[in-house]
């Protein structure tokens, strides 16, 4: 989005965060860059706003046809854009064939702790997405990389994620954990840990340490290379060559979320390259009372076709003066928006398309707006 | 798709689910006002510490401590909000286990319980719903409303106490777990309510939503909530002369006129108006046609978009009178 080979777009959900991560990624395709999309949002929109089937789109990546691209209005694709959403229990299958030697495989994926990790547990699905966002910035077949992440807050986890993996597999917690089933004091952890543990495994179930300890038994060796792959993962997310795109709207709980981001990316130390506010309505510059305006419009009206049309005036100004209110409303939360940024951070107001509000006719009407404001 | 469930509002647990941006805090926030309106005591819950449920009744800014105690509403009387938190619910659950709070302090801030926690990592989110369970049946609250996360977020957290009833041996935990499932799966005690927008991909995801409730808990939602929903405010016979009007002027060289200006600014917003309005039209027919059939009528509601500077307190209470308007 801003001449970068990796643009990472956040925002809260119901922004067209999804819209706006397509837009620059079929703008860098026919800017003659080879081009991948992924989405790592649970949901899955990526599909419905390329215009395919849900569930069209799946962890390997696709290769997506330039006729409807060009049909919706795109410019045509000069070099391979590519699409992918992160499916949690390949991709964490995945994971687990490239990192855990084959021989104890099956062990590991047969272990009730795992199976529980890597279906449902909370992270899990965070720690997946920077890895295969790592796998692909790996690869310089992809010249750019267009990541449309988990609304909000969760976005956030996805900076942790690369820290959690590397406590996860923290070597005195592994050794520790692989050494529990003997059932002895664990040397180091003191007493008041033993007696705790013991508690909680009387409250968590007897088979959970168990499972535990056995699951690190089975990777312990593949630790090395899962905490290589984190720290890949960190300089990822880090990189110069990384941008990160916050996207908003200018509602009331929009902004307060952003500022909410914002706030946990600085704590993070994370920089932003753009803000984009999207359905911003321009400002309306019309000085005039309503009953002015109403009488203007009945004019313009009569003289258009008499008496019939002329009843509509009344709600014409109404709607006019509403949309009036809201612009004030917009133009209040954009000025607190734009105190929160430190300076030089571009914010790029993106007017409403209702009429061109679903799928890639809303990418390609994205792009649009978006195009003097992207370097691809 | 008309004649509210009676027995909807009659219900111990209110989860409110939706695609983010929907307006799904609003919409718990309007339902609990409802609630306590109605004479029931009730308890607001966001699932995660620092949501937007308490500043969306208790005013912009505030907060509720992480963890509790609850926070009683001014003005709504019986109403209180509260901000769970997974670690506090894990170690208020742990210290009903173990006696000695001097020690599980120590403990708490040992590297091996922090292990643990990392370890167990859906053990703090299953502490949180433990929690809302313990809110629904203790007796303390007529109601329980929770603002759950995002659509896929939410429904994770709906299908983990299952999940956790199978990953975690026998004990208190999958005890627990199972007790969740039964309160979420009794269409008697608890109420699914799906907030949606009137637009394609909000339209989309509330589809699969509900497909997604009906095959955790065996029935989908119970309420389906379309909000913001913009209506036809004129005949397109009119826009049409206001246009031709605007863009006549603009051919004689008015347009940078006072009132050539004018007119094409009216008509811009009266065309955005339509084309809202026309998609919230066909888009609700394509929830109604793509929502899991129900044995029983379900409810349908549409809450009206509002037109306002900024939404604030005044504008919830009427969002809470057409919310309980159409519920009950």
């Amino acid at each position: 989005m801003t001449g970068r080979r990796v643009t990472i777009v956040l925002g809260a959900g119901g922004t067209g965060k999804t819209t706006v991560a397509a837009a620059p990624g079929a703008l860098a395709a026919a800017d003659g860059r080879a081009t991948a999309l992924l989405a790592i949002d649970p949901a899955r929109r990526l599909a419905t706003a390329l215009g395919l089937a849900t569930g069209a789109l799946s962890d390997d990546l696709r290769l997506l046809d330039p006729g409807p691209l060009a049909a919706a209005g795109l410019p045509p694709p000069r070099a391979p854009l590519r699409a992918a959403v992160l499916e949690r229990s390949r991709a964490w299958n995945a994971l687990v064939e490239r990192v855990i030697p084959e021989a104890i495989r099956p062990r590991v994926l047969a272990n009730p702790f795992y199976r529980g990790l890597s279906q449902t547990f909370a992270g899990a699905h965070e720690v997946l997405a920077i890895d295969r966002l790592a796998a692909l910035a790996a690869d310089p077949a992809h010249e750019r990389i267009v990541v449309d992440t988990p609304p909000a807050a969760r976005a956030v986890d996805l900076f942790e994620a690369p820290g959690r993996v590397a406590r996860f597999f923290d070597r005195t917690v592994v050794r520790w954990f692989v050494h529990l089933p003997g059932g002895a004091a664990v040397r180091g952890t003191g007493i008041a840990a033993d007696f705790i543990l013991r508690r909680l495994e009387a409250a968590t179930g007897a088979s959970t340490f168990a499972a535990i300890a056995d699951l690190f038994a089975a990777v312990g060796g593949a630790a090395g290379e899962v905490r290589r792959r984190a720290a890949r993962a960190a300089r990822v997310l880090c990189d110069s060559e990384t941008a990160l795109v916050l996207v908003t709207t200018p509602e009331d709980a929009a902004v307060a979320g952003a500022a909410a981001l914002l706030e946990r990316l600085r704590a993070e130390g994370l920089g932003l390259a753009a803000v984009i506010v999207n359905r911003a309505h321009p400002p309306i510059d019309v000085a005039r009372p309503r009953a002015a305006v109403e009488a203007v419009i009945a004019r313009a009206l009569a003289g258009e076709g008499g008496d019939a049309l002329r009843a509509a005036a009344p709600a014409l100004a109404a709607n006019f003066a509403d949309h009036q209110t809201l612009a004030r409303g917009e133009a209040r939360r954009l000025e607190r928006l734009r105190a929160l940024l430190p300076a030089g951070i571009p914010i790029v107001a993106v007017p409403p398309f209702p009429a061109e509000a679903s799928g890639l006719r809303a990418v390609a009407a994205m792009a649009r707006r978006l195009e003097d404001a992207i370097a691809p | 798709m008309s004649g509210a469930e009676p027995a909807l509002f009659a219900r111990r647990l209110h989860v409110v689910l939706g695609k983010g941006g929907a307006g799904k805090t609003t919409v718990a926030a309007a339902l609990a006002l409802a609630l306590a309106r109605r004479g029931r005591r009730t308890l607001a819950l966001e699932l995660e510490p620092w949501g937007a449920l308490p500043a969306a009744l208790l005013g912009p800014g505030r907060t509720a401590p992480p963890g509790g105690p609850p926070v009683r509403v001014p003005g709504a009387d019986g109403l209180s909000v509260l901000s769970l938190d997974g670690r506090a619910a894990l170690e208020e659950y742990l210290a009903s286990a173990v006696p000695w709070r001097a020690l599980l302090s120590v403990v708490f801030a040992t590297r091996v319980y922090r292990a643990f926690v990392v370890l167990a990592p859906g053990l703090p989110e299953l502490m949180t719903l433990g929690k809302v369970r313990h809110e629904a049946e203790r007796g303390a609250w007529d109601a329980v409303v929770l603002d759950a996360p995002a659509t896929g977020h939410a429904l994770d957290a709906l299908r983990m106490p299952r999940a956790a009833a199978e990953t975690f041996g026998a004990g208190l935990v999958r005890h627990d777990a199972a007790r969740i499932v039964r309160l979420l799966e009794d269409g008697a005690r608890t109420a699914i309510h799906l907030v949606a927008l009137a637009e394609e991909m909000p339209v989309a995801e509330a589809i699969e939503a509900d497909a997604g409730i009906a095959g955790l808990l065996g029935r989908p939602a119970d309420a389906v909530i379309v909000n913001r929903v913009r209506g036809r405010r004129f005949a397109p016979e009119a826009m049409a002369a206001l246009e031709a009007a605007a863009a006549a002027r603009a051919g004689r060289g008015e347009a940078r006129g006072d009132e050539g200006a004018l007119l094409a600014a009216v008509a811009a917003c009266a065309r955005e108006e339509m084309a809202w309005a026309d998609e919230a039209a066909a888009e609700i027919a394509r929830l109604r046609a793509g929502l899991v059939p129900a044995g029983t009528a379900r409810t349908l509601v549409r809450l009206p978009f509002r037109f306002a500077e900024t939404f604030d307190r005044a504008a919830l209470a009427e969002v809470s009178l057409a919310l309980e308007e159409a519920l009950v």
